[in-house]
């Protein structure tokens, strides 16, 4: 009779114990996902494996953790008040020959256990941590909500950026339209540029992707304005300059008069002398010149030439060569005003779109920057402070300042600055071993004679007590002697 | 002839116990704990100290209890020069029909109730003369073996306040007694009824209630065959533990203040004086209410202090309420 009510009993104590298990697990795992979530390290899938997890956990740890009947009964004894009847006849039920007394008391126990309630004695109660559970809960859904409710209603097409792009696929098809590879190149960058930003206006790209594809243009295009700089007709002047025949044809080379620079070039065919010195010149240019220009081509050609002892033939093909390099070199300028162009413009849209981020942000402007090279960009924020500090363009101008200024958004031109407290030397630590630098000892003599104690009175007291504990107890005392030994202890025992 | 029924043989202790109860209610006024714990002492079979300054009855109870019980009664009154042979009794030269020869001359121990009035009085000597009788029932006297009278009952009273000139009882021969009753002052309602009752008339008619002695061992084996449960036994056992220091809880009284803790008699109280408190309550098994109702009386008196203890005041009643309550 008792084992079947105690087997159900604690079954009920199992579930119990389940639900308090599974109600703090849950809620250890819920604080783990609202600090990912903190974080930044949410993932729903490893919430729910926790989730499983715990309550699988508090499972394991109920079942294994149940009580034995000899237990639920203590338990319930202890809460209901039974004088021990439930664990009294559980013990009795199990003999084999109960005596009369422990029949009669088996049956008074049943008996009075009629009356009791057990369902009364294990209440399936609520977990103690469900408040805390829904709490937190509540909170973690608040924190994955907040963003969807927090978010900015969608934007409509910006305009300006719009405008941008048009600009720049204008600028595209006016450079397709152009044989050179270079340019052509640089129109495909720019539609691809064009295309990014019309992407970022609609909102269906981000604006840092199209402003980091803005940058790589502009590399490119300084690229080919750093190509295009090089003048080889100047590299050919001034290699000639250093031969006597050759200082003619460098002079014309210099003010720009091709024409004449290839008539001297032709005289200096047909003379015979000075052929080593020239020879040497040709040479010189050749190796100086770099890229795959015409004229450079023909300079290597010539330069071959004369090495082979044709230095007629050499110096006219290098006539030819530079009536052909004047003939281009106005399209070679109207192609570096083009790129000076583009340059300016890429510059203006990254530039304006930098401040329109900063107005937005409300943060601290980023200084200004400046170039060296052909073609001086400076780029203003209008909300620039005196710590912005300003840094100086390599030849494009253009991006700088930014990458220094803790304030400002993050943008294609440049990640943000690093945290001051990131930069060296602001943080240092010592180092060392514990016990393995240099001790100091020192020995303090005292003169003889009258001092104060060196031990504590308590300190003494403790000592000589439990030696006269043991001599109370080893010696043969008189009974009534031991009380006075007790008092004379007690009476000089140290106050507290 | 059928044997009676637990539950009748229950109701007869219950009713005896109650008209004992009764019977010496009727001269010592309050006290109830006092007469339940030496009635206890009587149906378990175990000697009583009673510790009260004088005056508080402590003799009347133990001389009523020997006239209700109808027991042969004795009185020891304890004093230094008293000698082992004064309690035990002696060899005596006794001439008769014209022989001579030893004759043993019993002493006061051979009673059923033996009342030992300020024990710490006698000398450790004397006092260990009555811790044969106390634990053996028997005493030997000249080399032969003498048995006390069933049932055998040693009631030793002791005074604590005047420790001048006193033998305390040694640890050995206090764990023979089953409880250590504290005899408590009356309170001023209970001294009234007191005074009427001892400066006006005469002395309340006793009625025996017990049959005879024999009658009295026999409610001795029943009581001794109530059971109790290993669960019940287990916090008997636990109890004593907790007396020792080197078991007690970190920061608890008795890891503090106790020298050595109770020994297995003192389980051996706890359980037995709880089987009668069981039948008392109408149960044929033993709780741990029971347990821990005869906590005090059974185990003070096997609770030693240590130096710091004594110096503090620490009642060893203190430490077991907290033994208790953990």
């Amino acid at each position: 009779m008792m084992i079947p009510l105690l087997s159900r009993l604690r079954r009920r104590l199992v579930v119990a114990s389940f639900l308090e298990e599974a109600a703090r697990l849950v809620l250890v795992v819920l604080v783990v996902a609202l600090l990912a979530l903190f974080f930044g390290a949410w993932h729903p899938g490893r919430l729910a494996i926790g989730l499983v997890g715990s309550l699988l956990l508090a499972a394991s740890v109920s079942f294994l953790r149940r009580p034995s009947l000899a237990e639920v009964a203590a338990k319930i004894d202890r809460a209901a008040g039974t004088h021990d009847r439930l664990s009294t006849a559980l013990a009795f039920e199990q003999l084999p020959s109960p005596t009369p007394l422990q029949s009669a008391a088996l049956a008074e126990c049943r008996s009075a256990l009629q009356s009791l309630e057990p369902a009364r004695w294990t209440p399936l109660r609520l977990p103690r941590w469900l408040p805390a559970l829904i709490a937190t809960s509540l909170l973690l859904a608040l924190a994955l909500q907040w963003p969807r409710w927090n978010a900015a209603p969608p934007l409509p097409p910006d305009t300006a950026t719009l405008a941008q792009a048009e600009k720049l696929e204008a600028l595209a098809n006016e450079l397709a339209r152009k044989e050179e590879n270079e340019t052509k190149k640089i129109a495909e960058a720019l539609k691809a540029s064009a295309q990014q930003l019309r992407d970022a206006a609609t909102g269906t790209e981000a604006e840092k992707a199209a402003l980091r594809e803005l940058s790589a243009l502009e590399a490119m295009i300084e690229a080919a304005q750093m190509a295009a700089q090089e003048n080889p007709l100047q590299t050919l002047a001034d290699e000639l300059a250093q031969t006597p025949p050759g200082e003619a044809a460098a002079e014309a080379l210099r003010s720009g008069d091709a024409q004449k620079a290839a008539e001297q070039l032709d005289a200096l065919a047909k003379e015979e002398e000075q052929q080593q010195a020239l020879e040497e010149a040709l040479a010189r240019a050749a190796a100086k010149m770099a890229g795959n220009s015409p004229l450079a081509e023909a300079v290597r050609q010539a330069a071959n030439r004369a090495q082979q002892g044709q230095q007629s033939e050499a110096m006219q093909q290098l006539a030819e060569a530079v009536r052909q390099q004047q003939s281009s070199s106005s399209q070679a300028q109207k192609n570096q005003q083009e790129l000076q162009r583009l340059a300016h413009q890429l510059a203006e849209m990254k530039a304006g779109d930098r401040s329109q981020g900063q107005n937005d942000g409300n943060q601290p402007g980023d200084g200004s920057a400046e170039g060296n090279g052909s073609g001086v960009a400076m780029v203003e924020a209008p909300n620039s402070k005196e710590n912005a500090t300003p840094a100086a363009g390599d030849g494009s101008g253009g991006e700088a300042g930014s990458e220094r200024d803790e304030g400002t958004k993050p943008t294609a031109l440049g990640d943000t600055g690093t945290p001051a407290a990131e930069e060296p030397g602001l943080q240092s630590q010592l180092s060392g071993l514990m016990a393995q630098g240099e001790s100091l000892q020192s020995l303090i003599a005292t003169r003889s004679g009258e001092a104060t104690a060196q031990r504590r009175y308590q300190s003494i007291y403790e000592a000589a007590l439990p030696a006269a504990e043991e001599a109370l107890e080893r010696e043969n005392i008189p009974l009534g002697s031991r009380l006075y030994i007790k008092r004379y202890f007690e009476s000089i025992r140290p106050n507290p | 002839m059928s044997s009676p029924t637990p539950q009748a043989q229950a109701d007869a202790f219950r009713t005896l116990f109650t008209k004992l109860s009764d019977e010496l209610k009727k001269r010592i006024v309050g006290q109830d704990e006092i007469i339940e714990g030496v009635l206890v002492a009587l149906f378990v079979g175990g000697h009583v100290l009673l510790e009260g300054v004088p005056g508080l009855g402590k003799t009347m109870l133990v001389r009523t209890l020997a006239e209700v019980a109808d027991l042969e009664f004795s009185r020891i009154q304890f004093t230094p020069d008293l000698m082992p042979s004064d309690i035990v009794g002696t060899n005596l030269i006794a001439g008769e029909e014209g022989t001579r020869a030893f004759r043993f001359q019993r002493g006061p121990v051979f009673a059923n109730l033996v009342l030992a009035d300020e024990i710490n009085r006698a000398t450790p000597k004397t006092q260990s003369a009555l811790l044969e009788a106390m634990q053996e029932h028997h005493v030997t006297v000249g080399g032969v073996h003498h048995p006390l009278s069933e049932p055998f009952l040693v009631l030793a009273t002791q005074n604590p306040l005047e420790m001048e000139g006193t033998y305390p009882l040694p640890e050995a021969q206090l764990d023979r007694f089953l409880f250590k009753l504290k005899v408590a002052f009356p309170n001023a309602e209970e001294l009234h009824i007191i005074l009427d009752r001892t400066t006006a008339g005469g002395e309340a008619q006793l009625n025996k209630v017990s049959g005879d002695a024999a009658q009295l061992l026999q409610w001795r084996a029943f009581v001794r065959e109530v059971p109790i449960a290993r669960e019940v036994q287990e916090r008997a056992v636990n109890l004593v533990l907790a007396t020792h220091p080197e078991q007690a809880k970190e920061g608890s009284l008795t890891r503090r203040f106790v020298r050595y803790g109770a020994s297995p008699r003192g389980a051996q109280a706890l359980i037995l004086a709880g089987k009668i408190f069981a039948l008392l309550d109408g149960r044929f098994h033993v709780a741990k209410a029971d347990l821990e109702r005869a906590l005090l009386p059974a185990l003070r008196h096997r609770v030693l202090l240590n130096f710091e203890g004594e110096a503090e005041g620490i009642s060893t009643d203190e430490i077991l309420r907290e033994i208790a309550a953990n």
